[in-house]
């Protein structure tokens, strides 16, 4: 899925880590565990090349009512990063998730 | 695929917990005749159908509508018949308990012919998004073997209710009664409980890793007991001893396996709703020593009341638990989701009062074991000090539930 986010805090002339962007990402939640979604471990890779962002991730369960929520959730996150221009997401179900993949030592 | 609007199941779960209001204040003013085992008083039997049919029943279609597609990728094959069945339905339940409470034979049919409708336009509904169903795993199994017995629950029961009229069932009424209650409880509601935890309690729990095969066995015993006693109800041994152990074991096996997801869990602290579903398996565990004093005839006319009410208050806080993850769930996902990633929100948990649903779940879980025990015990005392703990923590819930609704960012 691929979203022209809003493109004027892209302007910035180094692009931004992968760590800056993960860090944009905790703010989405995932409600139900209550924690966000890259300490939850549903995102699998996150990359950016040329301004678009692409983030890989996955869902607790496949069917997930949140699946609409947590992909706009992550398009808006990374929209406001500088340095975005556009936002592409992956939604895969292999490896498929498990609470084995939360962030020890989260809670 | 995604559930169907919040107004599907958010009805039925609005119906469901003024059911379960009514029921709460209706024990408590039948607290006389549980206190003497009088199962066959029609104002008590008014009042158990507001838990079975009102609160379990009602809540289990509304849960279904939003379960299905996560469970089996499948949505319900007709929104617009599922309505019309809920409006069937809760005007089914409410004349047919109207008729038992209050003794008006001609209003209790009325009641039954509407909630039979409703149930055969759901069991049709149900049953053609289960065949386009393509994930056939246990919980397809589980909540097609309780479409069946919920079928055959509504034959017995219709059955009964003509009885009242002309007593056509003569000496077989017990037997018929004995078959009507197990197959509705252990056939119809705890095969639910079963599949539908098979998925959720893994999920709110975060268990992983744990054995996962006792959930099988459990709906294999337990379809296969309400199978016997449906089918020999009115054979000595093989309709009720043989049925019996089926059941006692099913059950076992499914507690077993919860108790497996307990154990494996990655969530270190228990919510209000998830220590009131252990409670509520805890208190099913009790109804298997009452079951065999009921099956080897060594139990009083109290005791045999005592665990027919474990079972169902049993089954009332299973779902009574839910009702804590799933609405404030639903709101979330209608009113927060749609903020995501705009900026911070809140977790469902935040949603509603810890403290306040944990004074619920206690007064709920402390509330049914008083009952349970003294009713076994026949003290009317501790019926109405039950009863009214039992009310206390009702509507508490049902207060926290209607608070969670009215919550927006």
């Amino acid at each position: 899925m691929s979203t022209a986010p809003d493109t004027s805090p892209g302007s910035s002339s180094t692009p931004p880590s992968e760590a800056l962007l993960r860090d944009a990402l905790r703010t989405v939640i995932d409600p139900e565990i209550g924690l966000d979604i890259v300490t939850v471990g549903l995102i699998y890779d996150v990359e950016i090349n040329e301004g678009i962002a692409r983030v890989t991730f996955t869902l607790t369960t496949p069917g997930c009512p949140m699946e609409a929520h947590i992909t706009q959730g992550i398009v808006r996150a990374l929209s406001i990063v500088p340095g975005v221009t556009d936002v592409e997401t992956n939604l895969v179900w292999d490896p498929s998730w498990h609470p084995g993949m939360i962030t020890e030592a989260s809670w | 695929m995604s559930g169907p609007p919040l107004r599907l199941p958010g009805e039925h779960f609005i119906a469901g917990l003024v059911f379960l209001v009514l029921g709460a204040l209706g024990l408590v003013s039948v607290a006389p005749a549980l206190s003497v085992g009088a199962y066959p008083a029609p104002t008590l039997v008014g009042v158990i159908h507001l838990f079975t049919l009102g609160w379990i029943t009602t809540s289990i279609m509304g849960a279904l509508y939003q379960f299905l597609p996560v469970a089996l990728g499948q949505s319900i094959a007709s929104e617009r018949a599922a309505h019309v069945t809920f409006a069937l339905y809760v005007s089914g339940v409410a004349a047919l308990v109207a008729g038992m409470y209050l003794g008006r034979h001609t209003l209790l049919l009325v009641g039954v012919a509407t909630l039979g409708v409703a149930i055969v336009m759901f069991l049709v509904n149900l049953g053609i998004t289960l065949y386009r169903a393509e994930r056939r795993e246990l919980t397809w199994w589980a909540v097609c073997a309780a479409a069946v017995f919920l079928g055959i629950t509504l034959v017995f029961g219709t059955a009964l209710s003509l009885n009242l009229g002309n007593g056509f069932l003569g000496a077989a009424h017990d037997i018929a009664l004995g078959t009507h209650i197990h197959v509705a409880l252990f056939g119809w509601v705890l095969l639910v409980m079963v599949g539908v935890a098979h998925r959720l309690l893994p999920m709110f729990l975060l268990s992983h890793g744990g054995r996962t095969y006792f959930a099988s066995y459990a709906v294999a015993l337990l379809a296969t007991g309400a199978g016997l006693l449906t089918v020999f109800h009115h054979v000595p041994i093989l309709g009720r001893e043989v049925p019996a152990f089926f059941l006692a074991a099913g059950v076992f096996a499914f507690l077993i396996q919860a108790r497996e997801f307990y154990r494996k869990r990655h969530r270190p602290a228990l919510d209000p709703g998830l220590h009131l579903a252990a409670f509520a398996l805890g208190l099913l565990a009790v109804a298997i020593p009452l079951g065999a004093l009921v099956l080897f005839g060594v139990a009083s006319l109290n005791v045999r009341v005592a665990y027919v009410l474990t079972v169902l208050l049993a089954c009332s806080l299973f779902v009574a638990a839910h009702y804590f993850k799933i609405v404030p769930f639903l709101i979330w996902n209608r009113h927060f989701g749609p903020l995501a990633g705009t900026r911070p929100l809140p977790r469902v948990g935040d949603l509603y009062s810890q403290r306040l649903a944990n004074v619920a779940a206690a007064c709920l879980a402390l509330g049914a074991a008083m009952l349970a025990a003294s009713v076994a015990a026949g003290s009317l005392v501790g019926v109405r000090v039950g009863a009214a703990l039992f009310a206390t923590g009702v509507v508490i819930e049902a207060g926290q539930m209607t608070a969670i609704a009215r919550r927006r960012p």
